[in-house]
């Protein structure tokens, strides 16, 4: 099997997926469809980055909303203070996340994983303080409206958001499948080996801190952009209690599993009423049964579901 | 020439003292045992010499002083070891595994990780080439995309060793690595151990089976409370008194 | 100075609250080597029982200490069978501890705001609330009494860690749980009491800030936010770290609110926090062996 080549879908079948995505917008009548779909996708980047953390490295980080929120203030700030172009600004806001998760990172990523759970898990909170009590550069409590677009007409914001969550994805699978993210699960398996054959567990480490933390801002940037406003409960527990269900529930160290899973969460309150209401609860009791009872989450389920599927089907070709 | 060169090594927890001021040498090429009866500190010694404890002492690997040095790093200069009590890379696969021991020399940094191009995809290939002969030299081919917490125990005792052998060290020091295994097993595991030491690595052998260290060793060291109480051939040392004295009572036969 | 006086009474008070949150997280941290994430909505319990049996029932601010204790304390027995034990057999027993308490800090939180509704609440009939003097300082009765009782607690505590059968045991599967289980320890049990008690601390931890301000569902999370910054500062095993860290942090952060603002208060817990990890990673009285 060459290495490269996508294993679970054949490139044509991406191919065609991407063009039947890249249309829908302009197909469909429905904006709301629209909106729905560029959530899903930020989400689903927002899980893969999170996924390569907790996943692949096997590091609990409970506030990642915190860096959600960071890129999605430093793109706006800038942008509206600074007149620079969006993209810019989306780019200022993972690298500002990457630097604080790597100044973070040395805090916490030499302790054991307890800290940086700890740790992470008051971040988030701190952040949300930082912003609703630096008035002047953000606004406090009220956030900041009146943010420029990306785009005047939603569907090419559609088709962006839909490419860059693409492009992530492609550089996760790429990383996923180099000797950089055989080492990050050779950490979350067994740091003493992965030390034995030269691997620098902190720096790798912090490497996979940075890159969710990258992928965070930017999904925040866009939002913001999106949105057209932002506020400090961007950065609540919350959000990263979201992003932990996805990913817990799709498949921490699958690869499509979280995104996927985010998919689902996204729309699902808005068709169910019910669900939209008591969605805290709904999350709480989902996380706390699923990483009882099926802590691989679904996808390896599916998988072998349709593997078994599969050798099913070749038999019963083989036996005619 | 010496590649290993402890010297005066000790190390202490809290009151304990684990190891206590050992010293012995180590040449290039060689099979070393190391012995001594449970609770020796022969686990420590390991530990304090690949950097995952700070001892006190000198311990010198190919005349560089490497005590204060990380595991990570020690294992770049060539020094690499197997584990005694681990699971491994439990769900990767069996290749992963090795392709991951072979992490310090894949050529590549993070930038090439990323990008998509032949030559990296040709590096790529290279490399799972490398790891399947890795396998087979260790028997292990045919599993290779088992995940490794899926294979028997000697299975797994010899994926340690190749894990630890694709990292291509010049010297390697095993920690009682046929525990577990039948007498059948034990013996091909000392015609893998032989093999590895034709290939031209200096090995390390910590041991409780003394079929083993009888039967592979150059030279054997015992150790006691931390501290070495013989050393020769292993002819000399079971019948040396002391030795016989240390394993007194411990069922252990030095001559098996 | 006489306004230092009383912050410092002040914030010995609040270090009292916090050194029950504190001791809870070290005891299980010390037993299982895994986090409670919801340790904050516990407490956050027990002050919702109080303000129950106390405005409902017209129960005494004693009664409600006892019952808030053993409330939790069954909720905790609950938990502990439920979610904690079938975790702990698993590969990574942290995180997957850890993200079950997630799932039950949320689940709580939100549970009370369906029970009790959003906006906070206060006990009607507080205990304590009339000044008394002590000299140059006036302190309601119930600050006062609140680090007595904390002191009482804490000697109790080390009592029973100490002197008792069960204590003895408890103290030895928190250093080495096989060694313990070869002694004939049940260490399922142990586990189970260690948590219950942990727990209860948080409960009434929340009993008495029931009686000192208002409450609302949502003051779970800087609760734990701040008992993991306790802990961290202290030491995470130890509880004397705890108990000195509690103090510490709590008269600092009275003093940050009457000298700075109080909207410093909260960051100061994570600054604290920052600085033990740059400093002295293991904290005030942690070591390396764990």
């Amino acid at each position: 099997m060459r290495p490269g080549r996508l294993k679970f879908i054949k490139p044509a079948v991406l191919i065609v997926l991407l063009i039947v995505g890249v249309l829908i917008p302009f197909v469909t009548e429905s904006t709301f469809i629209v909106h729905l779909l560029i959530l899903s996708f930020v989400w689903a980047m927002m899980a893969g980055g999170y996924n390569l953390l907790m996943g692949y490295t096997g590091l609990l980080s409970l506030g990642h909303a915190a860096f959600y929120a960071i890129g999605a203030y430093t793109s706006v700030v800038l942008v509206k203070n600074l007149s620079i172009p969006w993209p810019l600004g989306m780019v200022c806001a993972g690298v500002t996340a990457g630097i604080i998760a790597f100044l973070m990172g040395f805090l916490v990523l030499r302790l054991r994983g307890v800290y940086f759970a700890m740790v992470t898990f008051g971040f988030a909170e701190i952040i949300r303080l930082i912003i609703e009590n630096w008035e002047s550069m953000t606004g406090g409590v009220y956030g900041i409206i009146k943010v420029p677009p990306m785009f005047s007409d939603v569907r090419f914001t559609y088709v962006f958001v839909m490419l860059l969550m693409v492009l992530v994805y492609f550089i996760l699978y790429r990383i996923i499948h180099s000797h950089v993210g055989r080492a990050f699960i050779a950490i979350r398996e067994d740091e003493d080996v992965a030390k034995s054959v030269g691997i620098n567990v902190a720096r790798y480490k912090t490497l996979s801190f940075v890159i969710s933390a990258f992928i965070a801002g930017i999904a925040g940037s866009v939002m913001a952009h999106y949105f057209r406003y932002v506020y400090p409960d961007w950065a609540q527990f919350l959000k990263s209690a979201d992003l932990l269900v996805y990913t817990v529930v799709g498949g921490s160290g699958s690869f499509i599993g979280p995104g996927l899973a985010a998919t689902f969460f996204v729309l699902l309150p808005e068709f169910s009423r019910t669900v939209g209401h008591y969605q805290i609860l709904i999350y709480g009791v989902i996380l706390v049964l699923v990483i009882i009872f099926i802590p691989q989450g679904l996808e390896p389920i599916f998988r072998s579901l349709y593997n078994g599927l599969r050798n099913r089907m070749k038999r019963g070709r083989q036996a005619r | 020439m010496k590649i290993l060169d402890v010297k005066d090594m000790s190390m202490s927890f809290g009151g304990l003292v684990a190891v206590n001021a050992l010293s012995f040498s180590v040449n290039s090429g060689e099979l070393i045992g190391l012995i001594g009866p449970n609770g020796s500190g022969k686990s420590t010694a390991i530990n304090c010499i690949t950097g995952y404890y700070t001892p006190k002492g000198q311990v010198l690997f190919k005349d560089r002083n490497i005590v204060g040095l990380k595991p990570h790093q020690i294992s770049a200069l060539g020094l690499t070891r197997t584990f005694q009590l681990t699971s491994l890379f439990a769900r990767a696969t069996v290749l992963d595994s090795v392709l991951t021991g072979m992490h310090l020399h894949t050529g590549e940094n993070f930038w090439d990780a990323i990008a998509y191009s032949q030559s990296n995809n040709r590096k790529e290939i290279r490399l799972r080439e490398k790891a399947v002969e890795i396998l087979d030299f260790f028997g292990l081919a045919e599993d290779r995309d088992r995940p490794s917490n899926s294979i028997s125990h000697f299975g797994r005792k010899r994926l340690g060793l190749a894990i630890a052998l694709a990292a291509r060290p010049e010297m390697i020091l095993i920690d009682e690595v046929v525990s577990g295994l039948s007498g059948e097993e034990v013996s091909e595991m000392m015609e893998v151990i032989r093999k590895i030491r034709q290939t031209g690595v200096t090995i390390l052998l910590v041991e409780h089976n003394m079929r083993v260290i009888m039967n592979l060793c150059d030279r054997v060291i015992v150790i006691n409370f931390g501290s070495k109480i013989a050393e020769g051939t292993p002819a000399d040392v079971s019948s040396n008194p002391q030795v016989q004295e240390a394993y007194l009572g411990t069922g252990v036969k030095l001559d098996a | 100075m006489d306004f230092f006086l009383q912050q410092l009474a002040n914030g010995i008070m609040m270090g009292s609250i916090y050194v029950l949150i504190a001791m809870g997280l070290v005891i299980i941290l010390s037993m299982m080597d895994i986090v409670n994430f919801a340790h904050g909505q516990l407490a956050m319990l027990g002050a919702y029982i109080t303000i129950l049996i106390m405005n409902i029932y017209g129960a005494s601010f004693f009664v409600s200490i006892i019952v808030g204790f053993l409330a939790l304390g069954v909720i905790a027995y609950a938990i502990e069978k439920g979610i904690i034990r079938p975790t702990r057999k698993k590969k990574l027993p942290l995180l997957i501890a850890g993200i079950a308490t997630v799932g039950l800090a949320l689940v709580v939180e939100e549970i009370a705001t369906m029970l009790f509704g959003r906006t906070s609440q206060s006990v009607f009939d507080p205990f304590g609330a009339n000044p008394v003097s002590l000299g140059i300082i006036q302190l309601s009765l119930i600050r006062l009494l609140i680090p007595f009782f904390a002191a009482a607690v804490i000697v109790l505590l080390m009592f029973f860690l100490y002197r008792t059968k069960i204590g003895r045991a408890l103290r030895a599967v928190s250093q080495d749980s096989e060694a313990s289980a070869l002694q004939g320890i049940n260490v399922d049990d142990m586990l189970s009491i260690g948590f219950i008690i942990s727990v209860g601390l948080a409960g009434v931890a929340g009993v008495f800030l029931a009686q000192m301000r208002p409450i609302d569902p949502y003051m779970g999370l800087i609760i734990s936010l701040k008992g993991f910054a306790i802990i961290i500062v202290g030491g995470m095993m130890s509880l004397p770290g705890a108990i000195t860290a509690a103090y510490l942090l709590g008269i600092g952060e009275v003093m940050v609110t009457a000298y700075v603002g109080a909207n410093w208060a909260d960051l100061f817990f994570f600054a604290a926090m920052v600085l033990v990890l740059l400093i002295r990673p293991t904290g005030i009285f942690g070591s390396y062996a764990r």
